[in-house]
């Protein structure tokens, strides 16, 4: 399955990967993000991500991965494993209804830049998706430059 | 020969002459007369006829042809004393006359004489003949019965003594002779007081002083008791038979004493030992009895005082239990100091009996040198003194004392009946030890009995209560005063299947003897834990069966509340699965709701409002079915459950969890198996065991689920291809507290409490196990 990319208003704020198995979730997101400007990419599960970031140019072309973990065949764990030690520049946001403070941490040591516990507001979506992308795209400008 | 007859004796004449006229004429006047006469006309026939025949005088000549008259008179005298003999003679010289009367002669007469003269002689010479042997008989007769008394007193084994009036002895025989062991030297003679102890005298010689001036005795034709002395000291009990009669001079005494040593022994031994026998059979305790005993005993062979001595093993002493003295002794010193006593072994007469285990006695303690108490004993007048052993299986423990005001000299027989009184004491304190260890032991029962926190019932053959104890009483019937005799239908209400069963583990206990499972029951809003247990009584064949039973409502509770625990516990690891549940249709809602708010097109807000709607039924749905399973068991009743139904929604639940991964899931589930119980009881069985697999395969594997009928019996299997359970804790996997998970990861309670639920239906699980293979959990439900 490809992934379906967003694009409202231009590419204006960054593009950011959703990977969530579930559409009801999927869907609202990426449309919140896309209305404020971002170019959105969908995935279903943890394979598509990969798929989706190694089928680009650039993996620096993602400036966030927004990721689900509990998912069918590849979960968020192991993609997240598999990005930070592939792409390790691409900042990682993740949204679980799963509160466990165990893997919060876990992941937080991994590198993961945000921990979201579903059900996340379009505030807080949009200011951590603003502060990773913000980061990212000024690091990424640094490295163009 | 002479015809003479006894009746003629002293009318028998022998007339001796050689003149035949002499002789014809004097014969035919004394046949005249009436005389019966014979004849003889020589010395030499008189003399034959004399010897052969008696004859009441005889007439004699003097001057006879072939013997001198003189020495035929002399040899008739010598034949017969008392023969008259009357001399004939032709001259009447001194020498044929006087001479004869000087040797024995009866008369003369000188020829001639008158027939009056004749008749005159004849008449007298036989009169004195007859006088003669009159007395001769008399004499004859007195000295043979003499002879007879003499003899009769002499061999008779009773002692006779008699004394004259003044109260000495003039006459007593061998018998007497043995009794007192004087010879007659010594005896005759000496007064009656001799032969008896110094304490009597006094009174027998009053008696004696009234007899002699009254005549009367009160004892005559009575025998009465008494007591002999011994020349040597000793004393004997006699009875005495006194007869009084008076001779011209003087009033005398005769008595026919016996020695009746042995009878008033037998007699004596005969009264003791029953009593003692008595006091035994009727006594309550040791304590009780033995003074009652020391009087039997006392009373019965005369003793004025005795002592239980019982051993103080630990003090290596004996001490005094008990005693009893005659009311003389009252406050003695010797009384009061035995009191206080305590003797070693082998010292004192108690001590000596102890070390040996054999009776013994002392003759005088005042002449003892191993009697410690000798000098007040001497002063309470005691001499003899006789102890015996309490024997018990041949070890002694205690000690009984006598004491006598007499010397003691025991007879074997006596020896014989105290050594059967100490071992009666002796089994006397065996049962008596034994009764009291029987009651104690009926105490102690009784006590734990009435303590126990448990019902306790015993049944007979046909399920009537045998025994209650009072905790059955008030628990199960308070009403009743008591159980005993009712049926046990009556007592414990059941409904019809427990009450089968109950029956039949009663029945089986009863016949097998092995005690069974334990089962809880409800009776009266309580819920009894109950094991049945055989009784086996010797007297009593009948078939009985004892019934347990304790209170386990509040054990009950805690076990809901326990299994209530275990199951919140366990969904601590499915609320993860329900957090992802809830939460992420909640994100689709917050979601659409967010863009709702920007969207203008109504066709998509709509579209947006039913996803709303949709996710939040789906939460509903989950919220639902969550709160369900955590619902405490112990607010539902028992319902009919449908076994393919609760599987698979323990399925689902599971399946939530995150751990669940890939794991596919097989079902073979046989429609319509239902059985009684408690839902949430049967569902949080099947989400452990499910979610134990789950775990076990660690995402990814193959459950299989198999539910069907087998044998009246809803059989579930619940298989999973995971890591297994090693096999050291196969056998104790539904024991509490053991997991084969992580540590942190488990609380080891989930299979126990499973384990508890289908034994609480009856049923039962297994599970079978192979290392890195997987493992079958088999359940089995009855339907009844």
């Amino acid at each position: 399955m490809t992934a379906i990319t967003h694009s409202a208003e231009g590419y204006r704020q960054g593009r950011v990967l959703v990977v969530d198995d579930e559409a009801q979730v999927r869907k609202p997101i990426s449309i919140m993000l896309a209305k404020d400007g971002y170019e959105v990419v969908e995935a279903q599960d943890g394979e598509e991500a990969i798929e989706a970031l190694q089928s680009g140019d650039n993996p620096l072309m993602v400036d966030t991965v927004l990721c689900d973990i509990r998912m069918p065949n590849i979960n968020g764990k192991e993609a997240i494993a598999y990005f930070r030690s592939q792409f390790p520049g691409v900042p990682i946001v993740v949204m679980t209804g799963y509160p466990d403070v165990e893997l919060a941490v876990s992941l937080m040591r991994q590198g993961v830049r945000d921990y979201l516990i579903k059900p996340v507001t379009k505030e807080e979506l949009l200011s951590a998706m603003r502060k990773s992308v913000d980061q990212h795209v000024v690091l990424k400008d640094q490295f163009a430059a | 020969m002479s015809s003479v007859t006894d009746i003629a004796l002293d009318q028998s004449i022998l007339i001796v002459d050689d003149d035949q006229d002499i002789r014809e004429s004097l014969r035919d006047m004394l046949q005249h007369e009436g005389y019966c006469v014979h004849v003889a006309g020589t010395g030499a026939d008189a003399i034959r006829e004399v010897a052969e025949a008696h004859y009441g005088a005889v007439i004699l000549d003097i001057g006879l042809p072939d013997l001198d008259g003189h020495a035929v008179l002399r040899a008739l005298s010598q034949a017969d004393p008392q023969l008259p003999v009357i001399i004939l003679t032709g001259d009447g010289t001194e020498h044929n006359t006087i001479g004869p009367m000087t040797r024995g002669a009866f008369a003369y007469m000188v020829k001639p004489y008158s027939s009056a003269q004749v008749k005159a002689v004849i008449r007298r010479a036989c009169d004195v003949r007859a006088l003669s042997v009159k007395a001769e008989h008399v004499e004859h007769a007195l000295s043979e019965s003499e002879e007879r008394f003499r003899s009769v007193v002499q061999s008779t084994s009773d002692a006779i003594v008699i004394a004259e009036g003044s109260g000495r002895i003039v006459f007593w025989n061998t018998s007497a002779q043995r009794m007192f062991l004087y010879t007659d030297d010594e005896v005759l003679g000496q007064p009656l007081t001799i032969i008896m102890p110094i304490r009597y005298r006094e009174a027998h010689q009053r008696g004696l002083e009234r007899v002699i001036s009254t005549g009367a005795s009160r004892i005559v034709g009575h025998p009465i008791e008494l007591c002999g002395l011994r020349k040597d000291g000793t004393e004997f009990p006699l009875e005495l038979s006194l007869a009084v009669w008076k001779t011209t001079e003087q009033t005398c005494f005769g008595g026919i004493i016996r020695d009746i040593t042995e009878r008033k022994r037998t007699e004596r031994a005969q009264v003791a030992q029953y009593a003692v026998t008595r006091a035994l059979a009727e006594a309550a305790s040791f304590t009780e009895v033995g003074s009652r005993i020391l009087q039997a005993v006392c009373e019965g062979l005369n003793w004025d005082m005795g002592a239980i001595w019982t051993t103080d093993e630990p003090a290596g002493v004996l001490r005094c239990l008990e005693f009893w003295h005659s009311p003389t002794l009252a406050a003695h010193p010797f009384v009061e100091s035995t009191k206080e006593m305590v003797f070693h072994k082998g010292i004192g007469l108690p001590g000596r009996v102890w070390n040996s285990g054999e009776p013994a006695w002392i003759t005088d303690v005042t002449q003892d040198p191993h009697f410690p108490r000798a000098p007040m004993a001497a002063l309470a007048g005691l001499h003899g003194a006789l102890a015996f052993p309490i024997k018990l299986n041949g070890e002694v423990y205690g000690v009984v004392e006598f004491f006598s005001r007499e010397t003691c000299r025991p007879q074997e027989e006596l020896l014989k009946m105290l050594g059967a009184v100490g071992s009666q004491i002796g089994q006397f304190m065996e049962r008596r030890r034994a009764q009291t260890a029987l009651h104690q032991a009926h105490d102690t029962l009784d006590a734990i009995l009435l303590s126990l926190p448990c019902l306790v019932l015993i049944v007979d053959e046909n399920l009537r209560v045998a025994y209650a104890n009072p905790q059955a009483n008030a628990h199960l019937r308070p009403e009743l005063s008591t159980l005993i005799g009712s049926g046990l239908q009556e007592v414990v209400t059941l409904p019809a299947r427990q009450w089968t069963r109950l029956v039949e583990d009663l029945q089986h206990v009863a016949c097998h003897g092995d005690s069974m499972e334990e089962r809880d029951i409800e009776i009266r809003k309580h819920v009894y834990r109950y094991r049945p247990f055989p009784i086996t009584l010797r007297s009593y064949p009948r078939q009985q069966a004892g019934l347990v039973m304790w209170d386990v409502t509040e054990q009950k509770q805690l076990q809901d509340q326990l299994i209530q625990a275990e199951k919140l516990s366990s969904l601590g690891t499915l609320v993860s699965g329900m957090a992802h549940e809830i939460n992420n249709p909640v994100q689709g809602i917050l979601g659409m709701a967010e863009i709702i708010l920007y969207e203008d097109d109504p066709e998509k807000v709509k579209q947006y409002a039913r996803d709303i709607v949709a996710c939040s039924t789906h939460v509903g749905a989950v919220v639902r079915n969550f709160a369900c399973y955590a619902r405490p068991a112990s607010r539902d009743g028992e319902i009919d459950i449908d076994v393919c139904e609760r599987i698979t929604e323990a399925v689902r639940l599971v399946q939530r969890c995150p751990q669940f991964g890939h794991v596919s899931v097989v079902t073979e589930l046989q429609p319509t198996l239902t059985f009684r119980a408690r839902r949430t009881e049967i569902d949080q069985v099947f989400v452990n065991i499910i979610s134990n697999a789950v775990e076990a395969m660690g995402g990814a594997g193959q459950l299989t689920l198999r539910a069907c009928l087998h044998d009246e019996k809803v059989t579930v299997s619940i298989q999973d291809t995971g890591c297994g359970i090693p096999p050291h804790l196969l056998g104790k996997i539904f024991d509490p507290f053991v997991t084969t998970k992580d540590p942190g990861k488990g609380t080891g309670l989930g299979l126990s409490i499973v384990y508890k639920i289908v034994s609480k239906y009856g049923g039962r699980i297994a599970v079978e196990s192979e290392e890195g293979h997987g493992s079958t959990f088999t359940i089995e439900f009855p339907i009844t």
